[in-house]
């Protein structure tokens, strides 16, 4: 565990990685599907 | 009784076609979904919810000791290390979903359970090892998608950064922004800048675009500091990376100009400055430009300068000291303009281990010569006994003007000045005692003076040289000797910038 102030300063980035991540998963699923 | 046997054997059978099969697929589909489900539960734990008692990374990015206290910027160590968290968090979450599913086989085939249900041990048994294998598969397939995914954006934030120094680089190369400190006088390539955040003072002495930050990074206490002058980062207060000395004067913002003073002793260095600066405040005054002291030395220093030409009295002798730079913000039509003028003890200029140690001279373009013509040997065997009763005080009895030039002339070459693109204002003093020579003042020192030498000399190594005779005084009516402004007009001219006066 980071401090409070590393916590705050990366709560964005993180949820861009796991939005990002999440994104790329669901559509390579979707294209393994249609395809 | 045999009849019986082969239907329970009949039955035995067609249950374990159906328990088997159904079983393992069971296993299968359970394991094979739930391991990179899993592996996303301990994802979001691990970059949203951020409970506590995660497991600790590996490998946590660290920072030598001199870094600056500032936070680092995600892509810069943390997002792997967040990475190999979740990576450690999902197998965690898998060996313990692992062992509930091996725990419940195992209770199939206890003594306890009647012997049907060890079909279903056998089938999840085998659907189980299927799934986990193909769900691992998966979950690998999504931590690399994530990896991809921090790799992808660390390299876009490391290009952005890379940009956007190059892009600030190029703003002060087009604006001709040459930071100097003023104390040290070393050339700053970028100040430090201490914490804005209230009761935080730590420093950082390199804000631009990196680990720490691409557009604004953020301090230890939390406050969020700008980059890049760019974005305004010259509001915080400055010191320098070498010295450590604050930089009142807002670095970045304007050009920089060096003036370096240099003569013998008693020449009328300090007199000079003193009333460069005054003239300077009488055309703020008249509303023609605004000049101000860029920091509180200079205003400590100065402030008293046009009371003491007003008045008519001696300027204090200049310490053998390395000096620091009186710094004026001059803000005309064109723009503004930072100037830095050092004022040396005429000693430094006698020895060359003295004058080496004059960083600042490197740092300049336009040299300011003063020479006290009476401390010309020629000059003042020539002047009437009366005469050179009534100017003795005022005289420098310090050596030659000439080997104060020599010596400095030679310490310029050494640190590399281009002396063909410098410019030389050899500025004669005590025209308000000696009066203006008729005519022009190069000619009066070469045949008054016996100045030739030095004449040649500055003509043969700078770019351009021009002769001035100054008084500097001031009336009691507050105006200043035309003198001043004319050389002023001068040595700015060379950086363009307009001075009041002079037919402009």
């Amino acid at each position: 565990m980071t401090g409070p102030v590393e916590e705050r300063a990366y709560r964005w980035p993180r949820w861009f990685v796991f939005a990002v991540t999440l994104a790329v998963i669901i559509m390579l699923s979707v294209l393994w599907l249609v395809v | 009784m045999w009849l019986a046997g082969v239907l329970f054997a009949f039955f035995y059978v067609i249950y374990l076609a159906i328990v088997v099969p159904a079983a393992a697929l069971a296993a299968a589909a359970v394991y094979g979904l739930g391991v990179p489900v899993r592996y996303f539960m301990a994802l979001g734990r691990v970059l949203i919810a951020r409970p506590a008692g995660l497991p600790a990374p590996r490998r946590r990015p660290r920072l030598p000791a001199d870094a600056d206290p500032a936070v680092l910027q995600y892509f810069y160590g943390p997002a792997t290390a967040d990475a190999d968290q979740a990576l450690r968090a999902a197998c965690d979450d898998c060996r313990g979903f692992w062992d509930a599913g091996a725990s419940r086989i195992r209770s199939y085939f206890r003594s306890d359970k009647p012997w049907i249900t060890r079909p279903l041990g056998v089938g999840g048994a085998a659907g189980m090892a299927v799934g986990t294998a193909a769900g691992a598969a998966a979950a690998a397939g999504c931590a690399l998608i994530q990896l991809v995914a921090v790799g992808v954006s660390a390299a876009l934030v490391r290009a952005a950064g890379a940009v956007l120094r190059g892009t600030d680089s190029a703003f002060l190369r087009v604006k001709n922004i040459r930071m100097v400190c003023p104390a040290c006088s070393e050339r700053v390539p970028y100040p430090g800048y201490v914490c804005p955040g209230s009761g935080c003072a730590r420093r950082h002495r390199d804000v631009r675009p990196g680990r720490f930050g691409i557009m604004r990074r953020r301090c230890q206490c939390g406050t969020r500091m700008n980059t890049l002058l760019l974005f305004g980062s010259s509001r915080m207060a400055a010191f320098c990376p070498y010295c450590g000395h604050p930089l009142e004067h807002r670095p970045g913002e304007a050009p920089e100009t060096v003036l370096p003073f240099f003569g013998a002793t008693g020449a009328g260095k300090t007199r000079l400055l003193f009333s460069i600066v005054t003239q300077l405040q009488v055309w703020t005054r008249e509303g023609q430009l605004t000049a101000e002291f860029a920091d509180s030395v200079t205003t400590r220093e100065l402030d008293a300068a046009e009371h003491i030409l007003r008045s008519g009295s001696a300027t204090a002798k200049t310490p053998v000291l390395l000096p620091r730079a009186h710094v004026i913000r001059v803000r005309s039509g064109k723009g503004t303009r930072i100037l830095h003028m050092f004022d040396a003890a005429g000693e430094r200029f006698y020895h060359s281990d003295r004058t080496q140690e004059l960083g600042y001279l490197g740092q300049a373009r336009t040299f300011i010569l003063v020479i006290d013509p009476l401390s010309v040997e020629a000059f003042w065997a020539r002047l009437p006994p009366g005469r050179r009763a009534e100017l003795g005080p005022a005289r420098s009895t310090a050596p030659s003007p000439e080997l104060a030039y020599q010596q400095t002339h030679q310490e310029i070459e050494a640190m590399g000045v281009p002396l063909r693109k410098a410019r030389l204002a050899v500025v004669f003093s005590r025209a308000d005692l000696i009066g203006t020579p008729e005519g022009d003042v190069e000619q009066w020192a070469r045949c008054e003076l016996g100045l030739g030498n030095l004449i040649r000399s500055a003509h043969h190594s700078f770019k351009e040289t021009c002769f001035f005779h100054t008084a500097a005084v001031m009336t009691a009516a507050g105006v200043m000797d035309e003198s001043v402004a004319a050389l002023m007009r001068w040595v700015l001219a060379g950086d363009g910038v307009a001075l009041p006066g002079g037919g402009s």
